[in-house]
């Protein structure tokens, strides 16, 4: 502890040291600039093309700046309708099924077109997926897909990105993030987010609840699923194991009781029990079992209370128990018990490889 | 020249030296590292922007970036902690230096395609941090620890073949080093499973848990400006997540002396890693209908992250008598491997509602002298789902379980951030902050007396000034976070209450950050 004392002054005195050269610089800087008011962009910072614009107001008017706009206008037209022949030009399959360019580039929809960092689709070959990753099968045709078309997300505005304009938060440009998983409708067709930057290659990959074959998130995750297992269908395994749940789970979902404070106002070994609180008394004292009684041995003189769980009796036995090697008291029947339980304790797989039986005990 | 030995000032310190709910909880509860900035306004950076934090909590604010940034951070971690545990109280310390953030902005302040500016960043910060020791002991006579090992057998109707190899990270090495043992019936079946354990006499038990690691997110963010009057957002977010627990439990007999009980000691030790990285996306939008007025809206999806989690153990218990000093481990029964496990992790959805008012002069409303800001968060805490990547029955059973105690166990919340700025000239800055995070849990920690034991919280004050030129800047904060939490060591079935030991931890960081603008 004095050590970890020590360490930490140690690091309390990096920082002060830290602190006190960062101060010494910047005060030296201070004073070179003490006159100089610094702009924020966190307040606010007026733009480039502002602030040139301020500069030349008075030679500007009216008409001029309308003009302006309009030719930026028609260049961003130009613009869009050359990168749509282009895609046309570059493979015309897939896209003359847009003849109708005029109705997708409807106005109502222009301003998302080309707006975002459009190209990064291209991560989405081969990207990662984090279900399908180390998998074979489908993995290997649509996991990659799916992985990181989500850069093609770059493309994506919040509002008019859409070149379906179905959903005006996860269409089109997102769609190229979209089809490695976030909308559950249109994440597929988010390959038309093309538009946008290419980015919806990554709408193979696209992720729908309502195909369990893909991914569903309301059930674990199945291999072979797919389509044919529409929907939400799981694979016929036999079970290993009749109860894999952890024991720790169910109590965290059953036992809302805590407690921090013993309950016995007595530590002496035996003949101890649940004094202090009547409660505790009757609605745990059936808990703790005797599991050793006085006897002659000499080995086990004392008289001490072991936690125990029975198969019948809900777990707890009304009735006192011996260990194990005294079988005469114990009139319990034993129920069959499963040697091939457990197996994924925790969600491990807990089955060890190199099986073998517990070596005898090696006590007195 | 000064710049750069600032800057390396900076690098220097920043690195000079059973799966359960809760491995849910612990990437979705906590007060996430920022810039220093956003750190010393206690997070309320919503409906701000200009900071590189935005990329991790609203990416709108990215949109008002009209100048390049390249930001490095650092900090200082102190962190100490008491426990009570069953009327005893142990305290710990831990403390660590490493890099905060590191990422650059790059802005187009010229109009584009009807976006007045935009902005694009690749950021790194670290957002949680993993380091830290529980530790706590104290006399029990109660229950025992080695009860979550009979229950996992008795839930199982596990026979003895199953017990001695088919739960090697905990119940086997019970088993095998006969803390746990077999109940003979009348004609000798497993009729249950027993503890060596003396309970009633009462048992010393301690707990000791050093966890290491960091939640970190590489964002990749796009900002825009719509005629300064409405900001857009999005940002990848790609997680990376590092997890490493060495915990180490025990009990002994409350009398050494005592050699006829069957029982001196039990030692168990566990370690656990969890590696596992993903992608995620955050969305905003910040609107300005008045140079003095913000109002903000952030939505962060699920993150979806792919773990592989590593797992190994070892018991060593001396019962006496009964069978003398029996050592047993997980690599033995494994042929030296620890156990694996692969899980897809889907992290909550976030929301968060931000505003900001900003106050100026009366004689210049134009140039502001400061801001309040405050964001609120909701969180569905109970939305953490887990996916199992194996694809067989036992595997899906298992998480459909664990998914449906996260429901049961975890509820939404809301957390509330407020921070100010104060403009002391036209270069320094002054700021102040706090926030407040409620409870997760669905149900209160309560005693069998309906008392509360300890109601979970974590409460941020901080403060920082920063410098700030045409050229670069330089922010350092300082904050203190109260943490109150309940740890569970271990927990029973319906009928027995979990002990509990009440947590109290402070957390002072240090933050300091170095940026340049061009």
């Amino acid at each position: 502890m004095k050590k970890q004392h020590n360490l930490s002054l140690i690091g309390f005195n990096a920082i002060g040291l830290l602190m006190a050269c960062s101060f010494f610089f910047t005060s030296c800087t201070s004073l070179q600039q003490t006159t100089t008011a610094a702009t924020d962009d966190l307040y606010f910072t007026p733009s480039k093309e502002a602030e040139t614009t301020t500069k030349t107001t008075a030679k500007n008017n009216s008409a001029e700046a309308s003009a302006s706009e309009e030719a930026e206008y028609q260049d961003y037209q130009n613009y869009q309708d050359d990168r749509y022949l282009r895609l046309k030009v570059a493979n015309r399959n897939r896209w003359s099924s847009i003849d109708d360019f005029g109705y997708w580039n409807n106005p109502s929809f222009r301003v998302g077109f080309g707006m975002g960092y459009g190209g990064f689709g291209g991560f989405g070959w081969g990207g990662w997926d984090p279900f399908w990753s180390n998998r074979i099968g489908w993995a290997g045709y649509y996991g990659g897909f799916g992985g990181f078309g989500g850069f093609g997300g770059f493309g994506y505005d919040p509002f008019w990105a859409g070149a379906f304009g179905y959903d005006p938060f996860w269409g089109g440009g997102f769609g190229g993030f979209g089809g490695f998983g976030y909308d559950p409708f249109w994440g597929g067709f988010g390959g038309f987010g093309g538009y946008g930057g290419f980015g919806g290659f990554g709408g193979w990959g696209g992720w729908n609840p309502y195909f369990a074959g893909y991914w569903n998130p309301y059930r674990p995750i199945y291999y072979g699923g797919g389509v044919g297992n529409f929907p939400m269908q799981r694979n016929n395994y036999t079970p290993r194991a009749l109860q894999t749940s952890a024991p720790a789970l169910a109590a965290y979902r059953t036992n809302r009781n805590y407690n921090n404070a013993n309950n016995f106002s007595n530590t002496t070994n035996g003949t101890t029990r649940y004094t202090g609180n009547p409660t505790l008394n009757s609605g745990f004292g059936n808990l703790l079992r005797r599991v050793t009684t006085n006897n002659t041995n000499p080995n086990q003189a004392n008289s001490f209370d072991r936690p125990a769980r029975y198969f019948n009796n809900g777990g707890f036995s009304n009735s006192n128990q011996n260990k194990s090697s005294n079988s005469n008291s114990n009139t319990n029947t034993a129920p069959s018990v499963n040697n091939n339980a457990g197996g994924r304790s925790g969600g491990f797989n807990s089955s060890g490889s190199a099986p073998s039986s517990r070596p005898p005990r090696g006590g007195n | 020249m000064k710049k750069i030995i600032i800057g390396i000032l900076v690098f220097v310190s920043a690195n000079l030296q059973a799966q359960s709910p809760e491995d849910g909880l612990r990437l979705s509860w906590f007060a996430p590292f920022g810039t220093p900035r956003s750190n010393a306004l206690g997070g309320a950076m919503g409906s701000l922007g200009g900071d590189m934090s935005a990329a991790h909590i609203n990416p709108a604010g990215l949109g008002f970036y009209k100048s390049g940034e390249l930001l490095i951070t650092s900090k200082y971690l102190n962190t100490e902690s008491d426990y009570n545990y069953i009327g005893t109280n142990s305290s710990t310390s831990k403390s660590l230096t490493n890099l905060g953030n590191l990422g650059i902005v790059i802005a187009d302040g010229k109009k584009n395609r009807g976006y007045s500016s935009t902005a694009f960043s690749i950021s790194f910060t670290q957002i949680a941090n993993f380091n830290s020791r529980q530790r706590f002991k104290g006399v029990n006579n109660f229950s025992s620890y080695s009860e979550k090992f009979l229950e996992e057998l008795y839930y199982d109707n596990a026979g003895m073949g199953a017990a001695e190899n088919n739960y090697i990270f905990g119940s086997s090495l019970a088993f095998r080093t006969f803390l746990i043992d077999t109940i003979a019936d009348k004609n000798g079946n497993v009729a249950g499973y027993q503890s060596l354990v003396p309970i009633s006499s009462g048992v010393n038990q301690t707990f000791d848990s050093y966890t290491s690691g960091s939640s970190n997110e590489l964002a990749f963010g796009w900002g825009g400006n719509v005629q300064d009057k409405l900001y857009l957002g999005a940002s990848i977010v790609m997680p990376f997540v590092n997890f490493n627990r060495s915990l180490y439990v025990s009990e002994s007999d409350l009398d050494p002396t005592n050699t006829t009980n069957e029982f001196s000691y039990f030692e168990f030790n566990e370690n656990f890693s969890s590696k596992g990285w993903g992608i995620g996306a955050k969305f905003g939008i910040i609107y300005k209908p008045e140079s003095f007025l913000r109002v903000g809206f952030a939505l962060h999806t699920p993150q979806l992250i792919g773990f592989r989690d590593r797992l190994s153990a070892d018991m060593t218990t001396n019962t006496e008598s009964y069978a003398g000093k029996v050592s047993a481990s997980s690599d033995e029964l494994n042929n030296g491997n620890a156990g694996l496990r692969e899980y897809t992790l889907m992290t909550p959805t976030k929301a968060t509602f931000s505003g900001s008012y900003f106050f100026a002069s009366p004689g210049k409303p134009t140039q502001p002298l400061g801001f309040i800001s405050a964001d609120i968060e909701w969180v569905n805490y109970a939305g953490t789902r887990f996916y199992a990547n194996d694809f067989d029955q036992e595997s899906a059973d298992y998480y459909d379980d664990l998914n449906n105690t996260m429901k049961a166990t975890y509820k939404n919340n809301l957390n509330i951030k407020i921070g100010s700025e104060i403009k002391l000239n036209s270069n320094w800055m002054a700021r102040a902050g706090t926030a407040y995070y409620g409870s997760p849990y669905k149900n209160e920690f309560l005693d069998e007396n309906d008392n509360v034991l300890v109601t979970p919280s974590r409460f941020i004050v901080s403060g920082g000034i920063g410098y700030r030129t045409n050229k670069y800047f330089v922010d350092f904060t300082i904050s203190s976070a109260t943490n109150r939490d309940a740890v569970v060591p271990y927990r029973l079935s319906p009928a027995k209450p979990s002990p509990i030991a009440q947590e109290k931890s402070r957390a002072v960081l240090f933050n300091i950050g170095y940026g340049i603008r061009f």
